[in-house]
């Protein structure tokens, strides 16, 4: 146990000295383990009759030339005191050479020890948001200036390395920043980085920086050292920057809500943890693992998990393994990897009891039988708390909501009636061969479900994966699919939806349905069911429901041609459910706008590649492949790119083991290929790996394109897809793959920021009214400004700059604070006169151009255009005809219709009402500007000098004007 | 000079969705119409020799995915490019006005050492439909406001000008190809200002 540094001596007869480095020594009190000499029993003794029985181990820290001496650790056994003794020469030992006196060391130690203690301490409280807590909660407020509703998440104790010192401090996790904080030898140190600017976190162990995280932003690296828990720290702080690179993803608003329910969660086995948030993000990330294990839809909580065991009928067995609940399921998975897995819907379960066994066997030991609405009951033994967990699901169940049973829309209202699998009404031919493999595995599996259960709470047991890796029969693939993606359950739980959204889908007009309109034709056109209007009905009614459900998603080529291979096996309804689990659960964020997930992913696998494949990996980098090759790989799961019947098999697979196949099978399609590390081209290996992917065949189902094949046969889809699990199955698990989606999200979405910032840079360069530099940091201003007010910029409509908008309040901040306009007494009232020029689209926001122009304008240009764009601001439409008449005096109307005149004739090729328009074009396009200013220019010079007098008093008179009116 | 070696010519096609640029490129490179093709996703590609001027030269087309969430993923193809083919549909006139927009993202994302005069070729396909929207003249109009840029109306189902349309895309590719080689082998001033020194004449005289 570390205690506060405390001076002693250490010539002390009391004491043997086990260990000695040159700042640490490791003591044994005398009288203590082996030794049994005179002197250890005599003070064996002395510690016995006096009161004080000190702590028979501890540590002490010396400098070489001090006489004083620290005790910074105490421990009654061996074993903690060496645990103690590892964790300095581990942490600390290797970095205090970097110090240039031995004061600072001392210094630097104790420090390090007390900070220690406190962490220490903290983690005694069982409360959350103790006085401690909210103490640290103020601090980190103060230090760093965060706004009241910036929440501290958690603080840890560690040394952040500026240059070669390290400085001891505290790292503060907060949902947005992460902030370091140090005052030693009486110097400051103090950092704060913005989540959203991270690009990349890492563990990383180098010479220089032993066991640190490393940070990495735009500007530069960090290193943080000496972490107590660097796991715990490392893991909450991939979460935070995470939920911050998601909240750009997903262009929600970043206010980050403490889950309620969280809060009143009755389970026992809830960690206690310094701070609400800190639990909530825990709970937050145990339920993502939890739902990503069992595909159960996102919104699913876990509530908590228990060791029991799980008797499986098919096989008579008890399997041990954790039984999970959450408000809506009941799960099992085997301790024994893929051994059973089992998944049970509250809402089916029809009794729970405890099981009264008539062996008294020892395995019926605290068993509960939870019957199923199907008369399906399933016993669970071992549990050790039975009474609370029956207790506990009873709860849950109590709390189930109540089915609406209520149709929504009455049939006769709808002009369309949902098809079944298309393949039922456009067969394709097969040949008898075909049909007796079909026939063969279509009763291997009536056989195998005989056995498990059919439907969702069918066990999932080794034999069943062996059998969708050879592919599922085509009969039962669409019941099979939606069974095991989970996409069944969504469906149970949103009945009637899928009528409602097509029906307001289809009657509404948008982008997305003109979109879904030109790629019907081009889904699965090799298909009859798609050569044929009900097809691509029943295709564009899923297409549009979606796009309608889930806008941030809208519609995204390549959902087409998954959606066609849906509908192809199961009924319209359930196939757009399949099509929502794909694009929300199974490949998250891949058709957004940005197909962020795609690119996500994309990383991922060059990842992959790069460890298992490292020679490949150097020759597709060289060439630039990876970018090209995966895209299509991702967004369509092989279709656009394998023969149909083999990317089906493919399929199979992906919704029974998740995302993680497209990867097995995207490296195993890397691998062997010699032909590649000979390619000099990107074209030429574009070339092997298509003729390698066309080429792949499938003896076991019938060819859908009835053209002939072209592409040499490669490999069998079966032998394929069994290879790829094997030299790839356990290595590239759902959970690495989830690891490594996080550490690319943070680089893909940084890069798309970057480039998003670079495009709008560009763009608003066009207006020359501003430089490079100028912009870039007027940008970073409204970044900041756009950041407290939490929002974070949109996404790309026309223009770049459109996705950076500010409302009326940032606006004036900013104008206000740049430009010379925005002083003085009419600094308002101008101030809303440029904004509301600026807002063209009166939606009370102005795009970056909008503020950049304003600026440009105000500060940079001539004089005449300065008039020009003040006299736009106070002209109808902007202003009505009758606000402008109360604040004129006689002489100044008289003088307005001199300024309209002139400028009337400076803009003389338009007409007067179109040289009053409040669009931005007409304020800053150059040319258009320039030409007019010119004309006025040449025609002031041809009219002679008298001209230029009278066009200078007019500008002084309609400066005049626009003051007085004021 | 090194004419004789093999030559292989870049050419990406590029433009909005449903245009029919797979159409255009497999009329070319395959002879044959189907409406058979699936919207690309990411980008697929065709070769195939053709000879100009008695060279013969590989053709490399490029095919990209028109949806625009997919335009800031083309960027990778556009490297080393030798020619940009510009396709829309002469029935929809948003697909006319976006060719503006894919000109300048190509030659920002490409970046070509002589941005003005990157070879480009427009083509305005599907001539063989009943409901044009946008006129030659149009087309015509801008694709001179645009250096000149040479314009084809092509038909990919009915084979309308799409040789012809190839064949000027391989000579205007072959003459940017060229003119790189040039500039890589022979470093030597004299001969670049003397290729420069014709342009500039040529320049002059249609200034004149």
């Amino acid at each position: 146990m570390w205690v506060k540094p405390q001076e002693v001596y250490l010539k002390t007869p009391l004491w043997d000295s086990d260990e000695t480095t040159l700042y640490f020594v490791l003591q044994r009190r005398k009288g203590h383990g082996k030794s049994k000499s005179l002197s250890s029993l005599l003070v064996g003794t002395l510690d016995s009759v006096r009161d004080t029985k000190p702590a028979p181990y501890r540590i002490l820290h010396q400098t070489p030339n001090s006489e004083i001496y620290y005790v910074i650790s105490t421990a009654l056994t061996e074993q903690e005191i060496r645990q103690d003794w590892q964790w300095l020469f581990e942490n600390v030992s290797p970095t205090l050479h970097s110090f240039d006196t031995e004061e600072e060391i001392t210094e630097f130690v104790c420090c390090k020890i007390n900070s220690i203690i406190a962490t220490e301490q903290e983690n005694f409280t069982e409360d959350e948001d103790t006085i401690t807590y909210k103490n640290v909660d103020y601090e980190f407020h103060q230090r760093f200036s965060m706004p009241k509703d910036e929440k501290l998440v958690c603080y840890y104790s560690c040394s952040y390395w500026k240059g070669k010192m390290p400085r001891q401090g505290w790292m503060y996790l907060s949902v947005h920043y992460m902030c370091f904080y140090s005052y030693i030898f009486g110097r400051k140190t103090a950092l704060k980085i913005r989540w959203a600017d991270v690009t990349e976190l890492a563990k990383t162990n180098s010479l220089l920086f032993p066991d640190s995280i490393k940070v990495v932003t735009r500007d530069g690296e960090h290193y943080f050292t000496m972490f107590l828990k660097k796991n715990e720290t490392f893991a909450l702080m991939q979460q935070l920057a995470n939920i911050a690179m998601k909240q750009l993803i997903d262009d929600k608003s970043g206010t980050f809500n403490i889950d309620k329910d969280l809060l009143t969660k009755l389970s026992k086995n809830v960690p206690k943890k310094p701070s609400f948030l800190k639990r909530d993000l825990d709970a937050r990330k145990q339920s993502n693992l939890y739902t990503l294990r069992f595909r159960l839809p996102h919104t699913e909580k876990l509530d908590g998990s228990e060791e029991c065991t799980l008797w499986t009928p098919y096989n008579k067995r008890h399997n041990w393994g954790r039984l999970y609940l959450s408000q809506n399921f009941i799960c099992f998975d085997s301790r024994v990897r893929h051994l059973v897995r089992l998944t049970i819907p509250l809402r089916d379960v029809h009794q729970v009891e405890r099981a009264v066994s008539s062996t008294s066997s020892s395995q019926d030991v605290g068993s509960i039988l939870i019957t199923t609405a199907h008369h399906t009951s399933f016993l669970f033994g071992n549990i050790s708390d039975r009474d609370f967990l029956v207790h506990k699901i009873s709860e849950l169940l109590a709390k189930l909501p109540k089915e609406k049973s209520s149709r929504v829309t009455s049939r006769e209202e709808s002009k369309w009636t949902p098809q079944p699998p298309l393949m039922t009404l456009f067969k394709t031919h097969q040949t008898s061969t075909i049909k007796q493999i079909q026939t063969k595995k279509e009763k291997q599996w009536e056989d195998h479900m005989s056995e498990v259960g059919r439907g969702v709470s069918m066990y999932r047991t080794t034999e069943g994966s062996e059998l969708v890796v050879n592919g599922i029969p085509e009969s039962l693939r669409g019941e099979l699919w939606s069974v095991f993606s989970g996409s069944i359950l969504q469906k149970a739980q949103n009945k009637g939806l899928y009528e409602k959204l097509v029906n307001e889908a289809l009657s509404s007009k948008n982008q997305a349905n003109d979109e879904i309109e030109r790629d019907l034709h081009r889904s699965l056109p090799e298909h009859p069911a798609f050569q044929n209007n009900v097809g691509i009905s029943a295709l564009r009614r899923v297409l549009c429901a979606y796009a309608l459900k889930n806008p941030t998603i809208g519609y995204c080529q390549a959902m087409n041609i998954v959606a066609s291979v849906l509908l192809i096996y199961c009924p319209e309804e359930q196939a757009f459910w399949l099509l929502a689990t794909i694009c929300e659960t199974l490949l998250p964020d891949y058709y957004n706008t940005r197909v962020v997930g795609a690119l996500v992913d994309q990383g991922v696998l060059d990842e992959l590649t790069k460890a298992h494949l490292p020679e490949l990996h150097a020759k597709l980098d060289e060439l630039g492949m990876m970018k090209m090759i995966s895209l299509s790989w991702f967004l369509t799961l092989f279709i656009s790119v394998m023969p149909y019947e083999c990317a089906v098999n493919v399929m199979d697979c992906f919704f029974y083991d998740g995302a993680k196949v497209i990867f097995q099978v995207g490296t195993h399609n890397l691998i062997n290929r010699e032909k590649l590390l000979k390619c000099a081209e990107d074209g030429q290996a574009m070339q092997v790996f298509s003729e390698y992917l066309e080429g792949i065949y499938n003896e076991e189902a019938m060819a859908l394109s009835t053209e002939p094949r072209t592409a040499e046969k490669t490999i069998k889809i079966q032998e394929l897809v069994y290879q790829s699990y094997r030299s790839f199955g356990s290595s590239v698990s759902s959970e690495c793959i989830e690891h490594l989606r996080l550490k690319h999200r943070l680089r893909v979405v940084r890069q798309l920021e970057d480039s998003l910032e670079k495009n709008t840079l560009r763009a608003l360069q066009q207006d020359r009214l501003l430089d490079a530099n100028e912009l870039q940091e007027l940008l970073s201003v409204i970044r900041e400004e756009l950041f407290w007010a939490k929002r974070v910029p949109c996404e790309r409509l026309e223009a770049p700059y459109e996705a950076y908008r500010l409302d009326y309040g940032q606006f004036k901040t900013l104008f206000q604070a740049l430009s010379p306009w925005g002083k003085g007494d009419y600094a308002e009232a101008i101030t809303t006169r440029m904004f509301k020029l600026m807002d063209h689209d009166a939606d009370g926001l102005v795009s970056a151009r909008g503020l950049s122009v304003s600026l440009g304008v105000s500060c940079r240009s001539d004089a005449s255009r300065r008039l020009r764009v003040l006299y736009c601001a106070h002209a109808p439409p902007l202003l009505s005809d009758d606000e402008l008449r109360q604040t004129f005096t006689e002489t100044g109307e008289e003088l307005a219709a001199d300024a309209i005149s002139f400028f009337d004739n400076i803009d003389n090729p338009s007409t007067p009402d179109a040289a009053l328009q409040r669009s931005i074009s007409e304020v800053c396009e150059d040319n258009q500007m320039d030409k007019s200013t010119d004309s006025a220019y040449s025609q002031s010079e041809t009219l002679g000098d008298a001209d230029v007098v009278l066009t200078d008093l007019l500008n002084l008179i309609v400066v005049r004007i626009l003051f007085e009116q004021f | 000079m090194s004419s004789r070696k093999k030559v292989l010519l870049k050419v990406i096609i590029l433009g909005d969705s449903g245009v029919g640029k797979t159409s255009l490129m497999n009329q070319f490179v395959n002879k044959k119409f189907s409406n058979q093709y699936k919207a690309t996703i990411g980008a697929d590609f065709l070769t195939k020799e053709v000879i100009v001027d008695d060279r013969i030269v590989t053709m490399q087309i490029w095919d990209t995915a028109g949806q625009e969430r997919f335009q800031s993923l083309g960027v990778a193809f556009y490297r080393g490019a030798d020619c940009c083919v510009l396709v829309f549909d002469v029935t929809a006139p948003n697909t006319f006005k976006s060719l503006e927009s894919w000109r300048d993202e190509f030659l920002i994302q490409a970046s070509p050492r002589d941005p003005d005069n990157f070879p480009f070729v427009i083509l305005g396909n599907k001539v063989d439909l009943e409901n044009r929207a946008v006129s030659a003249k149009r087309a015509q109009q801008w694709c001179q406001s645009k250096n000149d840029i040479p314009y084809f109306e092509t038909s990919a189902k009915e084979a309308v000008n799409v040789e012809l349309a190839f064949q000027t895309i391989a000579r205007n590719a072959l003459a940017q190809e060229t003119e790189a080689e040039l500039y890589n082998e022979f470093p030597d001033q004299i001969k670049l200002n003397a290729n420069d020194n014709g342009r500039n004449r040529d320049g002059d005289n249609c200034a004149c």
